[in-house]
């Protein structure tokens, strides 16, 4: 079989394996793209931010607008409501990202191919159809972006029907009356909130205390005060004995307590796997750690030195901006570019309802690491435009050195936390003085007061000879 | 065949075909009382196993389907089940359901004085495609819910279109006997659209009628693309897994509607290696 040669094969077409093909492509080099699907965007467009954004954003306009005139909604929204008119524009949304990022290679001259792609030697990767025909091309540098995929536990029986995953409860047909959610990470909380805010009765389980354990923990218990307000329950400190379908209408989950949940459908979210196994890399001589990810440096570069892996393969943050990043750093040093420093903020935005975000570091690890630090707070219900909007548990919570004159971390909970972290982070890496957010004129009515009204906090808490009130 | 089918198309039985399509004057059959009352309970927030059992009851053939088909080796009862609220209990609501559906489909529609034969092999592909549907789901992490009424009921329209020919047939007193080609040329022209109007009047959901209707046209399924391509994909598992055509799993395996799904081989051959419990599986439903 005739190989073709490339200068770079991209494995995976999702963010990462999209901007490295792309940024290879800018850099004169010929590319090829390889992916399992004819659609562009990967798991992130089909299966996971996207779709579950879209419904997300249908929960929680039927969530704000049930707060703000619960007459509307005195007999609930379950029974029979179907999932899938709940996303009804999730094809037109997926479509347009899709035809968009498609448009994008044809537009650079990316060479596509569509099939399973593995190594069959250092510099060669032989990709095999759905239709089962197969071709070779060889590649002088390779970036492997394969994503990752749900990581079923062993002692849970997903079966798609009543037991699900993040790929399945996408085509959930009705929404269930009870939903039992196992792990209290990113994606079992967004899952968690959209289905309780669209009032099904949802239970989360997990073995751990607290869920979301790397957000700070004031915004944790907001979380949780505003889950429990929905209906939903958190049982932290769980292990789960036993799972079955009890054939009739329940999924009965038996924990190590003794306590038994029976629930109409089942959750199942416990962290996610490298899609790694299939590629042969030992072949290509690249290391794969334990944690079944791809072992790389700062630049993306595996032990094969012309090798790369970006995004979901080799590990957290597992995040579609930094998977992006990453694909763009890899090729730019695969082909000896100049790479920029890596960013020095990376924002983490969670999809949760309420939503939530965080940006530098927390008070504990400001404490840990310059011995003390100053801290400035806004509730949302002391904003005009919290109480217009009904988030009153939402707030904003402002980290600043020692001196009270460095912003260090932002962390925010509540209705536009995700777009609001934004400001914080320019202020970070800008390096700008607290006193910017207290001498800026922000709109009114905007959550983005809330940044003055912390600032202020932090200016009033300053040691006595740096003090200034704006 | 003495009549070519489309030549009998153009003739006076074509005609009257033509005039029942237009106007949309077919002879619909109608879901058992009983049925639309268990579909609905079962549908409803508060499904209530004793209700359940009460609804069975009062449907003798249908209370005899469902204990026929519980003691059926699909679901492998341990001990026998002899009453409706043990195998409500054993079954799920979800699958008296299924039962109850099949049960009033195979009695209503697969039913043409004549054609016995033909349909009987329609109804035992219709069973094995239901199972085979869920497991293209499965095999596609799709929610596998709804799955197999579509392959279920993928061909419940050519019975309906049988059945216009044969009246078309006396209506225009031809001579000729009614022979198997033609009736299979029948069903295969008219069987989806008439599938999708009669699940249309049954009030199944939208994507289930137009997976039914378009299962082998998926291009023409709008937004529900996917579903009748597992449908149609769950067919031809059907048609190869009881041996009806001359599709073998190397055939099979290139066929495009797998590569449109996106199936890989290792996946594919799983689907190929449990055809034998497939064909248990739908035993039951026979
Ligand atoms: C439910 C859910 C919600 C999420 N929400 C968010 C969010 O709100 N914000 C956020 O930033 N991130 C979110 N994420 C995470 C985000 O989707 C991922 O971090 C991102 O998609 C990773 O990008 P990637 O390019 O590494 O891989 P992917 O997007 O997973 O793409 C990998 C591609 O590789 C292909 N592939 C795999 N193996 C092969 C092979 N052998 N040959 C050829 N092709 C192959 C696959 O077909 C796929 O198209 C979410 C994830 C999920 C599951």
């Amino acid at each position: 079989m005739s190989s073709e040669e490339f200068e770079l094969i991209v494995i995976g077409g999702g963010p990462a394996g999209h901007k490295a093909a792309i940024q290879g492509a800018k850099a004169g080099k010929r590319v090829l793209l390889v992916d399992l699907q004819q659609a562009v965007g990967g798991e992130c467009v089909h299966r996971g931010t996207i779709p579950s954004k879209t419904l997300r954003e249908t929960a929680l306009g039927l969530w704000g607008t049930s707060r703000l005139a619960p007459k509307l909604f005195e007999s609930g929204i379950t029974g029979g409501v179907k999932v899938e008119s709940l996303m009804r524009n999730l094809d037109a949304v997926r479509d347009a990202h899709a035809d968009f990022m498609s448009e994008q290679l044809s537009r650079n001259g990316i060479e596509r191919w569509r099939g399973r792609a593995r190594f069959s030697g250092e510099h060669e990767v032989t990709v095999r159809g759905p239709d089962r025909g197969e071709r070779t091309a060889t590649g002088e540098r390779i970036l492997i972006a394969t994503g990752s995929r749900p990581r079923l536990p062993d002692n849970i029986p997903v079966d798609h029907e009543h037991i699900l995953d993040s790929d399945s409860i996408l085509s959930l047909i009705y929404l269930p009356s009870s939903l039992t959610v196992v792990g209290s990470g990113v994606i079992a909380c967004e899952f968690a909130t959209i289905f309780a805010a669209l009032g099904v009765d949802v239970t989360i389980v997990d073995k751990y205390e607290r869920p979301l354990a790397f957000m700070d923990p004031e915004l944790i218990d907001c979380f949780l005060k505003s889950f429990e307000s929905m209906g939903g329950t958190f049982l932290p400190n769980r292990t789960i004995e036993k799972v079955e379908w009890d054939g009739l209408t329940a999924v009965v989950t038996s924990l190590d307590t003794g306590e038994v949940i029976r629930s109409e459908k089942m959750f199942v979210a416990q962290g996610r796997i490298a899609c790694v196994g299939d590629l042969n890399l030992e072949v290509a001589g690249v290391e794969v750690s334990n944690r079944g990810t791809v072992v790389v440096d700062e630049f993306c570069q595996s032990s094969a030195p012309h090798i790369y892996a970006a995004g979901d393969a080799i590990g957290p943050p597992a995040l579609a901006a930094a998977s992006m990043e990453q694909g763009r750093r890899a090729a730019l040093h695969a082909f000896g570019l100049p790479v920029p420093e890596e960013a020095g903020t990376l924002p983490v935005g969670i999809y949760t309802i309420p939503e939530m975000a965080s940006v530098g570091i927390t008070e504990e690890q400001a404490i840990a690491e310059h011995g003390s630090a100053v801290v400035g707070r806004s509730k949302f219900e002391e904003l005009a435009r919290g109480q217009i909007c009904g988030d009153t548990e939402g707030m904003l919570k402002l980290v600043a050195d020692p001196s009270g004159t460095q912003l260090l971390g932002a962390h925010i909970v509540g209705q536009g936390a995700t777009e609001l972290i934004h400001i914080a982070q320019m202020a970070i890496q800008a390096k700008t003085s607290i006193d910017v957010f207290v001498d800026s004129i922000f709109n009114f009515p905007t959550m983005a007061e809330g940044f003055r009204v912390a600032a202020i906090k932090i200016v009033q808490a300053r040691p006595a000879e740096l003090r200034k009130v704006g | 065949m003495s009549l070519n089918f489309d030549a009998l198309l153009a003739g006076p039985v074509g005609l009257t075909i033509q005039a029942h399509t237009q106007s949309n004057d077919l002879d619909l059959p109608v879901l058992s009382g009983s049925v639309t009352e268990i579909l609905a309970l079962c549908n409803g927030a508060e499904c209530d196993a004793r209700e359940l059992g009460k609804k069975l009851e009062r449907d003798q053939s249908l209370a005899g389907h469902v204990l026929h088909v519980s003691n059926s080796a699909a679901y492998a009862p341990n001990e026998p089940i002899v009453s409706l609220s043990q195998a409500t209990a054993r079954l799920g609501f979800s699958t008296i359901c299924e039962i109850a559906i099949a049960v009033s489909v195979k009695g209503k529609v697969f039913d043409v004085p004549g054609f016995d034969s033909t349909l009987s092999a329609l109804w035992t592909h219709a069973a094995v495609s239901g199972f085979y549907a869920k497991e293209v789901a499965r095999t596609l992490r799709k929610n596998v819910e709804g799955a197999f009424l579509c392959g279920l009921l993928h061909g419940v329209g050519k019975p309906v279109a049988l059945q216009l020919l044969v009246d078309a047939w006396s209506e225009a007193d031809v001579d000729e006997h009614l022979d198997d080609e033609i009736a299979e040329a029948m069903m295969n022209q008219f069987g989806g659209t008439f599938g999708g109007v009669l699940l249309g009047k049954w009030d199944f959901a939208p994507w289930i009628q137009a997976a039914v209707e378009f299962c082998h046209d998926a291009d023409s399924a709008g937004p529900f693309r996917e579903q009748a391509m597992m449908t149609g994909l769950a067919s031809h598992l059907a048609s190869w897994a009881l041996g009806n055509s001359d599709e073998t799993a190397e055939s099979l395996s290139e066929m495009k509607i797998v590569a449109d799904l996106e199936i890989y081989e290792k996946d594919f051959e799983s689907l190929l290696a449990i055809k034998d419990s497939v064909l248990e599986t739908a035993r039951a439903f026979q």
